[in-house]
């Protein structure tokens, strides 16, 4: 017993013994790579949420610090496509912001684990079970990503029709290295700071703003495969057309004053889906 | 992964082609395999997930096998989900692989074991790998474990490695140890303690470090500099004297970073911030011929410990935290159940179970869980009695009371506490040597949630092999529907020696499951499900 006693003192002193880490200080964040002429780096984050996810506005208010934080390198874009809790609530909902590809998406990229969650430029990082991740992680992963070299600068001209609302668009691709892997490229109408319902923590908000809500995808859900060569010098041109649609074709007339147009290229997959560089422009 | 496999695949058929020529050893194993045919039924909430959609069919699968040989034990598990909603009821699953595998051997007083480990220090509280199959919670530890036995009553053990995370493991590297033993003045004494001492610590890898570096460095005035370890301790002692038991245990741990749901703006944003953390939990017991009575309490703040800090829901936990209320087995009695919080809690449980004669004994158990600032969490009042008449007939009645925060328990904001009334009876009556009828109902009045319910139950037993059940759960005063909606289930089973097969077809309404305080929201299901069990 005297032994077993002096043990589990030597045990208890020997692990209570302070052990004092030596880490870098914190700082500041680093940034993406400046690359000389090249396009700035720039980071896709696609937050999956609806408007009956209680825990889904925590991460549409992380995401905008973020982009408080990243300024122009970080595009947002917030997709209802979380399945029985982006179903309108009849009697507080006055818009619809479900769509079939959204879903389509949640497929592609989820499966979906616990919210608030998001894709980080669609990537699969090492140590994570799958392209969903939740919100602490954000940050660390938007950071690793400003660390990339650009591969591909992404430039958008469009001219938008006030009287037919409609809107023509080309997507300018021009690479800055060879890239091996199949490419497609993906386009999308969004608007953002729409008043509309939303449950929170704190109850029912009919007033809560959603923002950089996915209204319209001009491409497949898989993108549109971009053809021919894609080596360092090679240039790309893909046009398209849209009309914003008006009430009673949807619910709510879409504000062409809050639309935008985010393109982004990707690797075509099936396996990996990352996203090499978005761009996002303002529709007026 | 495929090297572990690869190397316990060798030994496995090493030992194999080297005992079968000599002795046989001993195999033995267990099977378990769940098939889920999925039906939509909007009305119930019983949609929108890939296998309502357009999957249809989802199975899980464990075959467990097990093989002794002098002091050797050898074992390995195959895991197997297809389209499987058990890791997330709102997704689909996929993925097949073994999911455990081990080798230990004593020898002489050195224990040695390697592989994927279960085990656990004290109750649990600063370091338990467990399995949990209805959460998919299967936390154990990829590595090497060493015991020592210090003489007859004592034994010291030391652990390391890496938590199980699916078919893969966390990157972060836990390693602990643990003394433990028994004293007693005499074999004859009334008296005896089991004291122990336990420390575990966690190392975070360089990824997750950077992550979290990069999210605290947004964190503005509340920023701080994160520790790559965690280092958490733990004394208990069980002191036996007579017909008294006291288990105390006090666990502590160091500055870690771990979520907190911060209100901002109108906005709960999930923050990390930097916490030392502490539990405190003790039971007492008295108990003699006829009469048991215990009293627990527990108090909680800030021990929200897992694998990395960046983790949540049910993953990466690497302590366990025990449970403070009674865990019910009755439909309606469990329809609603505490969960464990972590970050703080203060929680008292008592229970006294009197039994008069072999006929009769009666039940009572009170339970009372806060958060730290004494807003009610939990409250719980049972009472059960039962009564045998010889082998003809067993009644069982009581009278359950229960106040739960649904508001905190399933983030529902604005929803008030759940209100609770619950009477039951469960009756069996023996109509033939082996033939047995039971019924169960419960009735459920709560002007909250859902609104009150009734249960029904009849159950048909042809022992040892068949039984037969149909149920009803009917929502009698639904508040969130203008229909009566039914949940019904019909069950066959049929059990022949150690293989049972049941085929049951379920309507199942969205609620808490939880297994020893650890929950998660089950949303509706509607449905058949077959399943095997079989042990060999």
């Amino acid at each position: 017993m005297k032994n077993n006693i002096v043990l589990i003192l030597l045990f208890c002193a020997f692990f209570f013994t302070s052990c004092e880490e030596t880490v870098p200080p914190l700082g500041g964040g680093t940034g993406g790579p400046t690359g000389g002429d090249k396009q700035a780096r720039s980071v896709l984050i696609e937050e999956f949420t609806g408007v009956q996810c209680v825990q889904c506005p925590a991460g549409s208010a992380r995401i905008e610090e973020l982009l408080d934080l990243n300024g122009e390198n970080l595009i947002a874009l917030s997709i209802h496509g979380a399945g029985g809790f982006s179903i309108p609530v009849v009697g507080f909902s006055t818009d619809d912001f479900r769509s079939p590809e959204a879903f389509a998406m949640g497929d592609l990229l989820g499966p979906l684990e616990g919210y608030p969650t998001a894709t980080v430029n669609r990537k699969q990082f090492p140590s994570e079970a799958g392209r969903m991740i939740g919100l602490t992680k954000w940050a660390g992963y938007i950071d690793q990503e400003l660390q990339e070299e650009t591969k591909v600068k992404v430039t958008i001209d469009h001219t938008y029709d006030d009287a037919t609302r409609n809107v023509d668009l080309t997507v300018n691709l021009e690479f800055y290295e060879n890239v091996a892997e199949a490419l497609v490229l993906n386009v999308v109408i969004t608007e953002t700071n729409v008043q509309n319902y939303q449950l929170t923590p704190q109850g029912d908000d009919l007033n809560y703003i959603h923002k950089h809500i996915m209204r319209k995808k001009l491409t497949p859900v898989n993108g549109d495969p971009i053809s021919g060569t894609t080596n360092a010098g090679d240039t790309k041109q893909m046009s398209y057309s849209f009309t914003l649609p008006e009430a009673p074709d949807v619910i709510q007339t879409w504000n062409a004053d809050n639309c935008g147009i985010i393109a982004y290229v990707s690797w075509e997959g099936p396996a990996e889906l990352n996203v090499l560089q978005a761009h996002e422009v303002k529709l007026k | 992964m495929k090297t572990n496999f690869l190397f316990f695949l060798s030994l496995f058929f090493f030992l194999s082609e080297n005992l079968l020529a000599q002795d046989t050893g001993r195999f033995s194993g267990d099977l378990e395999t769940t098939v889920n045919f999925f039906q939509k039924d909007a009305e119930i909430g019983a949609a929108n997930t890939p296998q309502y959609d357009y999957q249809f069919v989802g199975l899980n699968s464990w075959v467990t096998l097990n093989y002794s040989y002098k002091g050797f034990d050898v074992g390995a598990r195959f895991d197997g989900f297809y389209n499987s909603n058990l890791q997330d009821p709102q997704n689909s699953f996929n993925g097949v692989g073994i999911g455990r595998w081990y080798l230990k051997k004593k020898i002489h007083n050195l224990g040695v074991s390697v592989g994927y480990l279960y085990d656990q220090i004290g109750s649990g509280i600063i370091f338990r790998a467990f399995e949990e199959r209805p959460l998919a919670i299967d936390n154990a530890l990829l590595g090497l474990r060493l015991t020592y036995d210090l003489g007859k009553n004592w034994n010291i053990k030391a652990f390391g490695g890496k938590q199980k995370n699916r078919f893969d493991t966390y990157a972060s590297f836990i390693k602990g140890a643990n003394i433990e033993g028994f004293y007693s003045p005499s074999d004859t004494s009334k008296w005896s303690i089991s004291p122990g001492v336990g420390v575990v610590n966690r190392t975070l890898d360089d990824n997750t470090m950077s992550l979290i570096r990069s999210e605290v460095r947004t964190y503005g005035q509340d920023t701080f500099v994160p520790a790559y370890n965690v280092y958490m301790f733990s004394v208990y002692n069980n002191l036996v004297a007579g017909p008294v038991s006291l288990y105390i245990e006090g666990a502590y741990k160091s500055d870690d970073a771990s979520r907190l749901d911060i209100i901002q703006d109108s906005v709960a944003n999930s923050a990390l911030r930097e916490n030392t953390g502490s539990v405190l939990y003790a039971s007492l017991s008295y108990s003699q011929k006829g009469l048991g009575i215990s009293v627990e309490g527990k108090r909680t703040e800030f021990f929200d410990i897992r694998t990395s800090p960046l983790e949540s829901l049910n993953r990466g936990f690497i302590g366990f935290l025990p449970p403070m209320s009674r865990t019910n087995t009755y439909r309606l009695t469990s329809r609603y159940a505490s969960v464990t919080q972590f970050n703080g809690e203060q929680a008292f449980q008592a229970n006294i179970f009197y039994n008069p004669s072999r006929k009769l004994n009666f039940t009572l158990n009170a339970s009372r869980i806060t958060d730290l600032d004494n807003n009610l969490l939990y409250n719980e009042l049972y009472f059960e009695t039962k009564f045998k008449k010889a082998r003809k007939w067993e009644l069982i009645a009581g009278f359950q009371m229960q106040q739960y925060n649904q508001d905190v328990f399933e983030q529902k904001p604005g929803v008030p506490i759940v209100e609770t009334y619950v009477p039951f009876i469960d009756f069996s009556y023996k109509i033939a040597r082996k033939k047995t009828i039971r019924t169960e109902w419960q009735y459920q009045f709560t002007e909250q949630d859902f609104g009150s319910w009734i249960f029904g139950l009849v159950e048909y037993t042809i022992a040892p092999k068949w039984a037969f059940a149909v149920s009803d759960m009917v929502n009698i005063d639904p508040k969130k529907s203008d229909d009566i909606e039914h949940y019904y289930a019909f069950l066959a089973s049929y059990t022949h020696k150690s293989n049972k097969f049941t085929a049951s077809y379920v309507k199942q309404v969205e609620g808490i499951v939880c297994t020893g305080g650890i929950c998660r929201l089950e949303p509706a299901f509607s449905g058949a499900r077959l399943t095997v069990t079989s042990t060999f």
